[in-house]
């Protein structure tokens, strides 16, 4: 299984420095993921499920434990280096959107391709074609401000699908939008996980993460449940 | 490279009054500057040229009114230089050589040579005269002192007063009559002091004196200082003399008027460092009103964008990215703003020299290309310090707390 394994995390610790004291997040958490699947990451509230996926994402640092990404030990990595390993492995999806105020939805969407190198005219194109493949071809040269909230979050999808990376990770995807949009939103990322990629997403409503493979549940900064991979599917 | 440009003017454009406050300020801090250059070199060049006619060493002297009694005789009197005086000072003031009168001739006499005729200004002198005036020989002799010490009726002429007379013809050997006097031509003249001094004629000052009754009066007397010799001790010098032999108050500061060629020179030289010092205030001044202008803003906007910068780094950006990103930025605002300032600033001296701004002490100010050059240079430099720390501050963002943050 451990060839197979996309993200591994062992014993994993992390804490805060709040006003002078260390505040413990995670103590011991542990988790596999394998190639291709499709988590969600359920817990309560300050539980340290975004802080979790923050270190999946390399946008965090731990103290201890060990953090395997596609059999890149993260352990002591660059600043460079990690923003590499983010731009080419990993693809973003926040419940805020995070879309850049001033530019178009086809220009959020090529900021990936930007970093990785890739020609204005190429990401022009590579863009355009993601959203017409999310059927925002018609919004392409609008703002966020003009769009709407669901479209928003397609538009954020298809950016944090630029890259082609093999893994998303999406927190509270769905919290900013309504159940109606929120479930075309799912669909998404059911079709985006048919075609192959790992999917790591952390929310509160059971209805979106029934939509996942498998669930995982943290608890105090520890993985409780749905930490063996392969497990069957549990109900929060 | 394309891609950094087209953020910067996005990055630039979001903060538009406060970008615009603070380009402003560079604009003029940068304008003033160039301005304060020119203008500098147009006083330089004023004041150059004010001294290219006079040899460095030379020295004018004059007597006015006295202004402190002495020995029984009231202030106020007014003193008159003689030829007297002029020798007198050749043999007893050691630290002067070249000594020599220049007395006018009386004015409106005319000047005619066949059937041309006209008035030019006309002084009698001796030989040294135009070692101080540094008048050139055109074409052939200066007075020498022959002429002087046998009264010979002769004149040399400047160059417009031979084109008058003579159009392209001739002058040397010709004669000419001066207030009906026949005058024999042995030179033409010419001197960098300009247009007023190409219209002169110079004669003996014996021969003017016997020629138009000047008696023994002299206008004014020129020198040289030999080298080494100090102004201060010539000045004392001819004070004494001539309290002696006028009858006033040595003490009394406004009876002679001795001037030094030397001496204003310093003075020149003290002024145009005053201006340069000006220069590199006004320059350092608005540099760093500027630079602190610049990082100011790139602070606000740093602050404002953090979440920008933790989605940028999200999606792949390195520290050393978004450090560019804010320094081009940083660097545009500087380059944008102080290079319109260098453009206005070039364009208006440039105007001030075109329509001919110039009078005694101003004439051509300029900016060289190699000035203009180096201001940009420092413009983008300190565009770079005063980025340097809000960039720094943006690329040690941590790309988690910076996403949270809204
Ligand atoms: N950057 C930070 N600095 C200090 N404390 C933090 C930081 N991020 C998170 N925390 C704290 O760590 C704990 C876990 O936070 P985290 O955001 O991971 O929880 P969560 O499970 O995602 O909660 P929620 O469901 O409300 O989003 C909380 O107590 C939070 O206040
Ligand atoms: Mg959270």
């Amino acid at each position: 299984m451990t060839d197979g394994a996309m993200v591994e995390v062992e014993a994993l610790r992390k804490s805060y420095r709040v006003g002078g004291r260390l505040l413990p997040v995670l103590h011991g958490a542990s988790l596999r993921i394998a190639r291709g699947e499709f988590v969600a990451i359920m817990g309560a509230s300050g539980s340290g499920k975004s802080t979790l996926l923050s270190i999946l994402g390399l946008l965090e640092s731990y103290e201890g434990g060990r953090y395997t990404l596609a059999g890149h030990d993260t352990r002591s990595l660059t600043e460079d280096r990690a923003a590499k390993l983010r731009n080419a492995l990993l693809g973003f999806v926040f419940q805020s959107f995070h879309l850049l105020a001033h530019k178009t939805a086809w220009e959020n969407v090529a900021l990936p391709l930007a970093y990785a190198g890739v020609g204005r005219a190429e990401r022009r194109a590579r863009a355009l074609r993601l959203l017409d493949r999310l059927g925002l071809a018609p919004r392409a040269e609008h703002r966020p401000d003009e769009l709407s909230g669901g479209q928003r979050q397609r538009v954020a999808i298809a950016r944090a699908l630029a890259n082609n990376p093999p893994v998303l990770l999406a927190d509270e995807p769905t919290g900013n939008l309504d159940s109606r949009t929120s479930g075309e939103v799912m669909q998404l990322f059911r079709e985006i996980h048919a075609r192959g990629r790992t999917i790591v997403l952390v929310t509160h409503e059971p209805d979106v993460a029934a939509a996942a493979d498998r669930v995982i549940l943290v608890r105090d900064g520890r993985v409780v449940r749905g930490d063996a991979t392969g497990g069957e599917m549990e109900a929060p | 490279m394309i891609d950094l440009l087209l953020e910067v003017f996005e990055g630039v454009a979001r903060h538009r009054m406060r970008a615009a406050a603070t380009a402003f300020g560079v604009f003029w801090g940068i304008l003033m500057l160039v301005v304060l250059l020119g203008g500098g070199r147009g006083l330089r060049n004023g004041l150059d040229k004010l001294f290219a006619d006079t040899a460095t060493n030379s020295a004018w002297i004059s007597v006015g009114r006295t202004s402190m009694g002495f020995e029984g005789l009231g202030p106020g009197r007014q003193l008159g230089l003689t030829i007297d005086d002029v020798e007198a000072v050749a043999q007893s003031v050691p630290e002067l050589a070249n000594v020599a009168p220049r007395h006018s001739a009386p004015s409106g006499l005319t000047f005619t040579r066949g059937t041309r005729n006209g008035a030019f200004p006309t002084y009698g002198i001796y030989p040294g005269y135009a070692v101080v005036e540094r008048t050139q020989v055109v074409r052939g002799r200066l007075i020498n002192d022959l002429d002087v010490a046998r009264a010979r009726r002769v004149v040399i002429l400047g160059v417009r007063v031979v084109e008058a007379l003579f159009g392209s013809g001739e002058a040397v050997g010709q004669r000419i009559e001066i207030g009906g006097v026949p005058f024999l031509v042995v030179g033409t003249f010419t001197d960098a002091g300009g247009e007023g001094e190409l219209r002169r004629v110079f004669m003996p000052y014996t021969a003017l004196a016997q020629t138009f009754d000047a008696r023994r009066q002299v206008n004014v007397m020129t020198a040289t200082l030999r080298p080494g010799a100090s102004p201060e001790r010539a000045t004392a010098h001819l004070r004494r003399l001539f309290a002696r032999r006028k009858r006033f108050d040595p003490n009394d500061r406004g009876a002679v008027d001795v001037w030094f060629a030397e001496q204003e020179y310093r003075k020149f030289v003290t002024l145009m460092r005053g201006i340069d010092l000006a220069v590199i205030v006004v320059g350092l001044g608005s540099l760093v009103s500027g630079m602190v202008g610049i990082s100011n803003i790139m602070f606000v906007s740093v602050r404002e964008r953090t979440a920008e910068f933790g989605l940028r780094r999200a999606l792949g950006a390195t520290p050393a990215t978004v450090m560019a990103m804010v320094l081009a930025e940083a660097v545009a605002l500087a380059l944008g703003a102080g290079g319109l300032g260098l453009l206005v600033g070039v364009g208006l001296v440039e105007a001030a020299r075109r329509a001919g701004v110039k009078s005694d002490y101003f004439r051509d100010p300029s900016i060289d290309l190699g000035t203009a050059l180096t201001a940009l240079g420092v413009l983008v430099a300190t565009a770079v310090v005063a980025g340097y720390f809000p960039a720094r501050e943006a690329a040690r963002l941590n790309p988690n707390e910076a996403l949270r943050s809204t």
